[in-house]
């Protein structure tokens, strides 16, 4: 297949998702527009109107907990191609690793020393 | 045009969407499914398709006379359902707050089928019109006003910045103070410490596994599937672990047992409107303790025939309970099963359509008890943590407990009638037990040889006190009544349902909520009981 052809088929897809989305709106919109009733956009469950706002609202000082996340989690996300070229490139990859361990070990002693592993006195 | 008509100006593609959706309707049933069933009702026979929310309902099916509390609860599922919907009432004069139904038809599976094909035509030629009028019942404009005012104050305490603008001088003068208070709160040790959680945690419950969570109130019920419907429940979560719970007190409006007061004759149609579940039963418990007032005797072919129904009864609910349980923990076929052979049950006129049921439902419960990994499901589930001493009926039989009042009966006595007795006080037990019942029921209405459903208390009543027990399918019910001039005056009754009520705290709390559900629909509470 020609690159020419490819980007006909690629087209097409694009047409054609394109095409069902309108399509679906169009239908939604022809059957009449959602009515903004009293009750209908409040939550609710077995027959009970939500007595509290559904949307839970978290303190801005779980930044911590967002922080010390994202450490541990850009960690893994770093050793599994790592862990892939690991045999590869020997020694040189085991030090790149080191050095990013080190940096995000260092964010963990600081978040330590900040109390952020502390919840009760 | 029907109530709920969704606003458009009919053209052909309205009315071929109208015409499809007619063809397949989805019903919401209030109070529940298993109430539909009870009565003898089988909507999807019918022509209906039960759904479990409102949100994927085209049709608000009312079954029965619905109390306050009910009426309420089905205005707000009906508020949620998406246009076009309409509402179908089967036997129910009341329906305030709802509109007028679009369909009403009597209580009965032909009166069903009838109003059906009726909705269908509603539904084709008036599913979209140009004028249509909002819903705006009292129940719904209440709570969203609530929710707006909560939802304002949280936009103020969270987010200030949007919120001053609005701000009155009365709350600019305050916020001095409030930020002043602020700087007090967070101390030396915080701002040394400034990612510490110990501000977020302090003063908020902590779960038995000494963490400490935000906890959340939820509510199950009235018209949570899987739990009998009007049960209404409200969890405190703690994560997925239940912190604490609250059971309301049957259903707000049921009628009061002093709807037995009145004249003596037609007490058993009055005593049948107690619980909507078994009618039978009631009507039976409020006969005798005016026979037993009277002094009257019955027959033995009239007390076999008793037997025979209340039998028919028992395992008409049993298998009732099934179905819902087995919706609840997710066997399909053991529900759809269940339902059938007790609709199937329900429609037997005379004794001999019984024992053609009899070997089906024998298969079934022999099915049921071989389901796979029931034991690693229901084990250790629904165990009170005080004991059994308070649960009545088949919740004690399955603790070990020999509590039956049939066993003094002489005419149960006579049929060969033993209790049946099993270990393990668990939502397994229970389920075993109860299977086991439905068979030993069916035995006992084929050796009573007849079904006859209690009509009026035997004997002239007059005057004088009288005392009444049965065994319901959910435990002892007993019943006091005093007479006057051939008319109640006075009624006491004690359900099993309300004694029942009292293990759900312990069977729910520190479990997972899933765990705590089960254990709840293992106790097979009735709501229109719990009224009492």
């Amino acid at each position: 297949m020609s690159a020419l052809q490819q980007y006909a088929v690629l087209l097409g897809m694009v047409v054609g998702v394109v095409g069902f989305v309108l399509s679906v709106y169009g239908i939604a919109r022809s059957l009449g527009k959602t009515r903004k009733e009293p009750g209908k956009d409040v939550p609710a469950t077995s027959g009970k109107l939500s007595r509290d706002p559904v949307w839970a609202r978290y303190h801005a000082r779980y930044y911590g907990y967002a922080l010390l996340f994202l450490a541990f989690d850009m960690e893994m996300a770093y050793m599994y191609p790592w862990a892939v070229v690991y045999r590869e490139l020997g020694l040189k990859a085991l030090l790149d690793m080191g050095v990013f361990l080190t940096i995000l070990y260092l964010g963990l002693l600081y978040g330590w020393s900040q109390g952020a592993f502390r919840r009760q006195r | 045009m029907i109530s709920g008509a969704r606003q458009a100006e009919p053209n052909w593609f309205h009315r071929m969407v109208a015409r499809a959706m007619a063809r397949r309707l989805n019903a919401f049933v209030v109070p529940g499914p298993d109430v539909a069933r009870a009565l003898g009702l089988d909507i999807e026979a019918a022509g209906l398709q039960v759904v479990d929310t409102p949100r994927h309902a085209s049709v608000l099916l009312l079954v029965g006379e619905l109390p306050e509390g009910l009426r309420e609860a089905a205005a707000v599922a009906y508020a949620q359902m998406p246009r076009p919907r309409a509402v179908f009432a089967t036997g129910t004069a009341d329906v305030s707050p709802l509109p007028e139904p679009d369909v009403s038809v009597a209580l009965d599976q032909a009166s069903l089928a009838t109003g059906i094909q009726e909705l269908r035509r509603a539904f084709a030629e008036g599913a979209f019109a140009p004028e249509i009028e909002d819903f705006e019942a009292a129940v719904v404009q209440e709570d969203e006003e609530d929710e707006e005012e909560m939802d304002h104050g949280h936009m103020h305490h969270d987010h200030g910045g949007e919120g001053q603008e609005e701000e009155s001088e009365e709350d600019q003068e305050d916020e001095p103070e409030e930020e002043e208070s602020g700087e007090k709160e967070i101390g030396e040790d915080q701002l040394e410490n400034f990612m510490s959680m110990i501000e977020m945690t302090e003063g908020m419950p902590a779960s038995g596994d000494g963490l400490i969570m935000e906890w959340v109130p939820a509510p199950y019920g009235p018209l949570f599937p899987g739990l009998p419907g009007g049960l209404s429940l409200t969890f405190t979560l703690d994560g997925d672990t239940v912190a604490g719970t609250e059971v309301e007190p049957g259903i707000e409006g049921h009628i009061p047992v002093e709807i037995l007061h009145g004249p003596v004759a037609s007490i058993a149609e009055r005593a049948a409107k107690l619980d909507p579940l078994t009618p039978v039963v009631y009507r039976w418990l409020a006969c005798r303790a005016v026979e037993d007032a009277s002094g009257a005797q019955i027959s033995d072919e009239e007390a076999l025939s008793r037997v025979g129904a209340l039998e028919r009864e028992r395992a008409a609910s049993h298998l009732g309970w099934a179905a819902s349980f087995g919706f609840l923990i997710g066997d399909g076929s053991l529900s759809q099963r269940a339902a059938w052979l007790q609709l199937a049950l329900l429609q037997v006129t005379n004794i001999d359509e019984v024992g053609l049921i009899k070997d089906e439902v024998e298969d079934f419960v022999r099915k049921a008890l071989r389901t796979p990994f029931l034991g690693s499901k229901l084990g250790g589930i629904g165990t009170p943590e005080d004991g059994p001493e308070d649960a009545a009926g088949p919740v004690a039989r399955a603790a070990g407990s020999e509590k039956d009042s049939r066993s003094e009966d002489p005419t149960y006595r006579n049929l060969g009638f033993y209790p049946i007795v099993r270990d393990g006080n668990d939502a397994l037990a229970r389920f075993r037990l109860r299977l086991e019942e439905i068979a030993q029921s069916l035995d006992l209405v084929l050796g009573a040889g007849a079904i006859a459903s209690t009509d009026s208390p035997a004997g002239e009543a007059s005057s004088g006190t009288g005392t009444s027990t049965v065994e319901t399918p959910r435990g002892t019910a007993t019943l006091d009544v005093t007479l006057e001039d051939g008319k109640v005056i006075s009624a006491e009754l004690d359900a099993p349902s309300t004694r029942n009520a009292r293990l759900v705290e312990g069977v729910t709390v520190s479990r997972e909520v899933a765990d705590a559900l089960v254990g709840v629909g293992s106790l097979d509470l009735s709501p229109w009981e719990m009224s009492r």
